[in-house]
């Protein structure tokens, strides 16, 4: 079956996806202010000028003006979902050939999927592609334990259920913590998933934690664990917010917890800056490899170089200055401080380790 | 002068410009220049309106800077899959989209005079039945309608390949589309099922997540066709600064993937030559699709073979047979996640314990070049390189002098 490869249609655009959910609401009546407003929601910016005359003059005859001043559907059915094309099955067809796909489907499911995708075939497969520099210690995506403890801690995020996690640090010590789980964060380089959670320290201290899925022994609800700790019920040291999100007497948490108080933006105060120059391809490649960055760049007329401004977590500065180094001379750093000083570090270390070296 | 419109017919024609805007981030008006004025005010505007509260601006001494700018580790949905939602579209398009879901949506089988007379009636607008007839036979290829012979008629339906009935065989369906609409390729066509669905991403965040990806899969669709048909392809390359546009012809093998960089290539197999090249995608303008190749699966089995002594992406020159030694001073009480990334990051280098707190990396690759990155990232550390290039070597002695005075207060 050959598939059509109009990944480029408008079966799948914005205006249609917003005309759909205005149309399966519409059945008794919407307010043009209602209107506007879903657009808003869901169309791109400037949606609402170029989509509403259309839809309101009647040239698309999607709805009709009535004389209580509601617009209403002309069509009789409320559900508007479309069948899935057959690009949209070929990709999920391509997604049962990935080794994580067990991490949300048991092996009966995923037969039974094939056998409803039976004639589609997909649209790519895992030897389609060489991953040439991700981590050779990925996780084990195939090993019961893992996939358990995924499944749980996916259900928990869901339904925001405090969980009781033995794990064991990379130093090998077992702890017991209490998370209140918020979100899975998976990298591609690291081939790897990350528990991001607010976590409980003695004394009622509320904290963001992330932890390697892989470390993470054991995994259970935490209501024993939650009554045998009392110092968790203590409010002193909570966030306003996060304080009331907590019940006295049991371990649920009210919903919606309010994460927004740990995991909102907490760049550093100064970006790191650097100076990047013409040589070797420095600004493309710089670019490239800090895409995923939030950041800045102009060009330095007076230098001939291009200054680059990178907004960063903390947790990344490691990382950052293992990647700065990577190109040498071709980008230095320009500040914080803090930061210029441990490349400055490396690279009189690495100066004197050499110093008999030169060529 | 033709007047704006939001969306857009052809891709490629936001292709260059969003890619501009989010990965280099520092051009002003003035910088564009492969087409005209008016066409990058269009293309910004449009992009404005796409990106929403991820496109900036500034004052700089060249003028006002518009970028793309986000955290992606933050991001539920990438941003710029938007680009792929933008295709115009006729008031017949939208109008027969919705009726024909509307009323082939009751388990209807009709006949295209009869649809017609449904559509017309109830829309209150005359459509030709030929209109519809393209209409169904356009979404029979999509595979959103089916159409089936009875008798001399052909009776139009609803396909029944719906999102719903795979849930009911695999209810973890819908946190899989969540989760890999932002880590496989194509995650455009996660994304256009979980629109479809109205499903949020509310669960999974991603680190080294490049964006831009999604900018090349028109690229990448074409390309895995014809690894997929073993068949040969022409493409035409364009080099970063515009400048020089070249076309090129052989066997597509593979694709290769940076998850550290955020780099994807095309591999290919250049007869003339008899040798593997890569070319980056996003260099990649037009892909045509050539002959069968009946020696498509031999270069696959060729390309495999040789994977373990291809570090990065290049093949090596003359001297196809390189050896890199890099001996490392590793702090043992304190240093182990050294050896971690050694073992991790070294693409099954050899790690040797010379002495307490010394080590020893070996690699053989096909062209050491691709290793300098690498291998500057343990700047502070190394103690020794050697290698049978000593071009490479000697340019990691000289770039550490120039950072040493580069640095020095």
């Amino acid at each position: 079956m050959k598939i059509n490869n109009h990944l480029f249609s408008e079966v799948y655009g914005c205006y249609f996806t917003v005309v759909k959910r205005i149309l399966e609401q519409a059945e008794g009546g919407l307010t043009q202010a209602e209107i506007e407003s879903m657009v808003q929601a869901d169309g791109f910016y400037d949606s609402a000028f170029h989509l509403l005359p259309k839809l309101f003059s009647g040239e698309w005859n999607l709805m009709e003006h009535r004389t209580d001043g509601k617009y209403y559907s002309r069509l009789l059915s409320n559900n508007l979902t479309r069948p899935m094309t057959d690009l949209e099955r070929a990709w999920l067809k391509a997604l049962l050939t990935d080794k994580r796909i067990q991490l949300f489907i048991d092996p009966e499911e995923a037969a039974a999927l094939k056998e409803v995708l039976n004639e589609i075939p997909p649209l790519f497969l895992p030897s389609d592609f060489h991953f040439y520099d991700s981590a050779a210690d990925g996780d084990s995506y195939e090993e019961k334990r893992y996939i358990d403890n995924f499944r749980l801690i996916l259900k928990a995020c869901e339904s925001q259920t405090p969980l009781s996690i033995l794990y064991e640090s990379g130093k090998q010590n077992r702890t017991r913590r209490f998370v209140i789980p918020y979100k899975l964060n998976y990298s591609s380089r690291d081939d790897k998933f990350r528990l991001l959670g607010v976590t409980c320290q003695k004394g009622g201290h509320f904290k963001k934690i992330t932890l390697n899925l892989t470390r993470i022994l054991t995994v259970e609800p935490s209501a024993d664990t939650y009554s045998e700790n009392t110092e968790i019920n203590s409010t002193k040291t909570f966030p306003v917010a996060c304080a009331g999100a907590l019940t006295e007497t049991s371990a649920n948490i009210k919903s919606p917890f309010p994460f927004y108080q740990f995991f909102r933006e907490t760049k550093c105060k100064e970006p790191i800056v650097l100076e990047i120059s013409k040589e070797r391809n420095g600004l493309e490649r710089c670019m490239l490899q800090f895409a995923s960055w939030e950041k800045q760049t102009e060009y330095d007329e007076a230098h001939d170089c291009y200054v680059c401004r990178i907004y960063y977590d903390g947790q990344d500065e490691t990382e950052l200055l293992v990647r700065v180094l990577s190109f040498g001379p071709v980008v230095k750093v320009l500040g914080p401080t803090s930061f210029l000083t441990q490349i400055k570090e490396r690279v009189r270390n690495q100066y004197r380790l050499n110093t008999w070296e030169e060529p | 002068m033709g007047e704006y419109h939001e969306l857009i017919r052809n891709f490629d024609k936001i292709r260059d410009y969003m890619r501009d805007f989010y990965i280099y981030g520092f051009k002003s008006r003035s910088d564009f220049t492969r087409k005209s004025a008016r066409t990058y005010d269009n293309e910004k505007r449009r992009i404005e309106s796409y990106m929403g509260e991820y496109m900036k601006w500034e004052y700089t001494k060249t003028g006002k800077n518009l970028f793309i700018s986000m955290d992606c580790a933050r991001l539920p949905l990438n941003p710029l899959y938007a680009a792929w939602k933008s295709k115009t579209f006729t008031g017949n398009d939208i109008m027969l989209h919705f009726y024909l879901l509307d009323i082939l949506g009751k388990d209807s089988r009709l006949s295209i005079e009869n649809l017609t007379d449904l559509i017309c009636s109830r829309s209150g607008q005359v459509f030709d039945p030929q209109t519809v007839r393209n209409k169904c036979k356009e979404y029979a290829d999509l595979g959103i309608i089916k159409a089936e012979k009875q008798k001399k008629a052909l009776l139009y339906s609803l396909s029944d390949n719906t999102f719903n009935q795979l849930l009911q065989s695999a209810p973890g369906l819908g946190e899989a589309v969540k989760f890999f609409q932002g880590s496989v390729a194509f995650g455009e066509i996660g994304s256009f099922i979980m629109d479809n669905q109205r499903l949020e991403n509310d669960r999974f965040t991603f680190k080294h997540y490049y964006a831009a990806h999604t900018l090349e899969d028109g690229i990448l669709l074409d390309l895995l066709s014809a690894i997929r048909n073993s068949c040969a392809i022409e493409f035409v390359n364009v080099n970063e600064s515009g400048t020089r546009v070249s076309t090129f012809n052989g066997i597509p093998v593979k694709v290769f993937v940076s998850a550290a960089t955020g780099r994807r290539y095309l591999c290919l197999y250049k007869t003339k030559e008899k040798r593997f090249f890569n070319y980056r995608l996003d260099h990649i303008k037009e892909v045509s699709l050539k002959d069968f190749c009946e020696t498509a699966g031999q270069h696959q089995t060729d390309l495999e073979n040789n994977l373990d002594r291809v570090f990065g992406v290049s093949f090596g020159g003359q001297n196809r047979k390189e050896i890199v030694c890099m001996k490392l001073y590793v702090n043992e009480k304190t240093d182990g996640f050294i050896l971690d990334r050694l073992i991790r990051e070294g693409q099954g280098g050899e790690v040797l314990r010379l002495e307490k707190n010394t080590y020893l990396y070996t690699k053989e690759v096909f062209d050491s070049n691709d290793m300098s990155p690498w291998i500057k990232t343990f700047t502070g550390r190394i103690i020794q390189l050697e290698g049978t290039n000593q071009t490479v070597i000697n340019r990691f002695y000289k770039d550490i002098k120039r950072m040493k005075e580069m640095y020095e207060d």
